[in-house]
């Protein structure tokens, strides 16, 4: 909805209220109500008006209007049991210091070298 | 209250500055209260200081004109009201079309009526 601020008050003024001054000079003002408008003519200054959000900012009545920003959504992770692994053997696997990690690898790595050459070595008389 | 022989202020760039309501138009008596919109007979009491360019008028020229703004209130459909300080109009020719190409000043709506500022170029000063 297309909202415009009060000259006098500074109040938003929704769409089918409030009125509209055209100075000498051509330039526009909008009202919230006659009370805005008579207390404009009779040329009150709105800093003297204690209801007006202008004085209430002068002196720090009103809350800072802060623009709250729309936060970005976070991915969350969840853990899950996979098939073939369960929860807990998960977190246990993430849970191992890395020196356990690296051992673990290496010894893996050595298991595949020794079954490659296990398996050159059957091949080879073949030939 | 706009009545025969009330004052005006000229909205356009003819070259007139005010003017003088002598007659009414469209079957109002003299003494019957006009509004924005409506057309009446003008005689030109005050012209602008204009050097090096021919102008379409000049002093006590009687022309037709047509009531763009106004001190009373106008008020509209949509619920709010309008109102100026001064009362304006805009010069017509013998065929009750603008004289002038271009708005000074901020023209009501309502004066809009029968697209009689179609030639005009009114961009920002309609309200």
């Amino acid at each position: 909805m297309k909202t415009s601020l009060c000259n006098y008050s500074e109040f938003k003024i929704y769409p089918a209220r409030g009125m509209k001054f055209v100075r000498g000079d051509s330039k526009v003002f909008h009202f919230i109500n006659t009370k805005c408008e008579s207390l404009f003519f009779r040329k009150i200054n709105p800093r003297d008006i204690r209801w007006s959000i202008v004085y209430r900012r002068i002196y720090k009545n009103t809350t800072t209007d802060v623009s709250a920003k729309k936060k970005a959504r976070k991915t969350k992770k969840v853990e899950r049991n996979i098939v073939g692994a369960s929860l807990e053997v998960i977190q246990q696997k993430r849970a191992q210091k890395p020196e356990v990690k690296q051992a673990a690898a290496e010894q893996a790595k050595r298991e595949i070298k020794e079954k490659k050459k296990a398996a050159a070595k059957k091949a080879a008389p073949k030939k | 209250m706009i009545i025969k022989g009330s004052n005006f202020s000229v909205m356009d760039n003819s070259g007139a500055k005010k003017v003088q309501c002598i007659q009414t138009l469209g079957g109002k008596k003299p003494t019957s209260l006009l509004r924005v919109g409506d057309k009446i007979v003008v005689v030109i009491k005050k012209m602008e200081r204009v050097t090096g360019v021919k102008l379409k008028v000049k002093k006590s020229d009687v022309c037709y004109a047509v009531i763009v703004k106004s001190k009373q209130k106008v008020r509209r459909q949509t619920g709010i009201c309008v109102q100026a300080a001064e009362n304006g109009v805009i010069l017509l020719n013998k065929s009750k079309e603008p004289i002038g190409t271009r708005l000074t000043g901020i023209v009501f709506k309502e004066a809009n009526r029968n697209s009689l500022l179609k030639n005009v170029s009114i961009s920002k000063f309609i309200i």
